[in-house]
């Protein structure tokens, strides 16, 4: 009696797994007729390149350029010129 | 694999125009998983060749120029992407009476197949099999030239 209860309960197992593989194979077999919207939800690239532009803009569109020196003054507004004539003159 | 698998099928399937909407929806889903994963591939390595691009050049001129090879594989990626999107809806054409869509949208996929082949090896990303397959199904199977 305990081998029939047993043996009943092994075919009844593999009827399940029977049924389960069907159902898997038919997932799999609808997972390909998947329309084309259900699997191209998304494009990471698309958004990788958003962000790519993004610091793109961030950046200064040429090189800054270092301020110029201020020109030399005007040579009257440097005063005197010391040097060897100095005495001559005076 | 599996994939692999498919494609010579769809190939020969193709060549001999001896499709059914059935085997066209699975050329098109299957493709379009090919799409996907290389977009999930090709995002982590723009990403990348972005932020070198970002610490090496001081201008958006230099960082445009610097990314300028990653835009055509952008522009390849929509192209293809948009294709199958339309081509999608050829396919509904079909199953409502007109194959007429199909053929055409076919023309699209190829030339987006085809600007991600040029593009991918400018950034040193190799092109996936996969996608060399469906270059060769949509070569036999393009209908004219594409006019998105």
């Amino acid at each position: 009696m305990e081998n029939l209860v047993a043996a009943g309960l092994s075919l009844v197992t593999v009827i399940v797994q029977l049924i389960q593989r069907a159902v898997a194979g038919d997932q799999r077999a609808m997972d390909r007729l998947r329309r084309v919207e259900d699997v191209l939800i998304d494009s990471p690239t698309e958004k990788a390149w958003a962000a790519a532009l993004e610091l793109a803009k961030k950046k200064p569109l040429a090189v800054p350029v270092p301020p110029l020196a201020p020109p030399p003054l005007p040579r009257e507004a440097r005063g005197p010129i010391h040097g060897i004539f100095d005495d001559d003159e005076g | 694999m599996r994939r692999l698998l498919l494609l010579p099928l769809l190939f020969v399937l193709g060549c001999q125009s001896a499709w059914t909407i059935d085997t066209a929806q699975v050329a098109l889903t299957t493709g379009a998983e090919v799409v996907q994963a290389l977009d999930e591939h090709v995002a982590p390595e723009l990403t990348r060749a972005a932020e070198q691009a970002d610490a090496e050049t001081q201008t958006q001129e230099a960082f445009l120029e610097r990314m300028a090879p990653w835009q055509h594989v952008v522009v390849g990626l929509t192209l293809t992407r948009q294709s199958f999107l339309v081509a999608q809806r050829g396919l509904d054409a079909w199953r409502a009476g007109s194959d007429s869509q199909w053929l055409s949208a076919a023309a699209c996929i190829l030339a987006g197949l085809l600007e991600l082949e040029r593009a991918l090896p400018t950034v040193h990303v190799e092109v996936p099999t996969e996608v060399t397959h469906w270059l060769g199904l949509f070569r036999g199977y393009a209908v004219g030239a594409c006019e998105p």
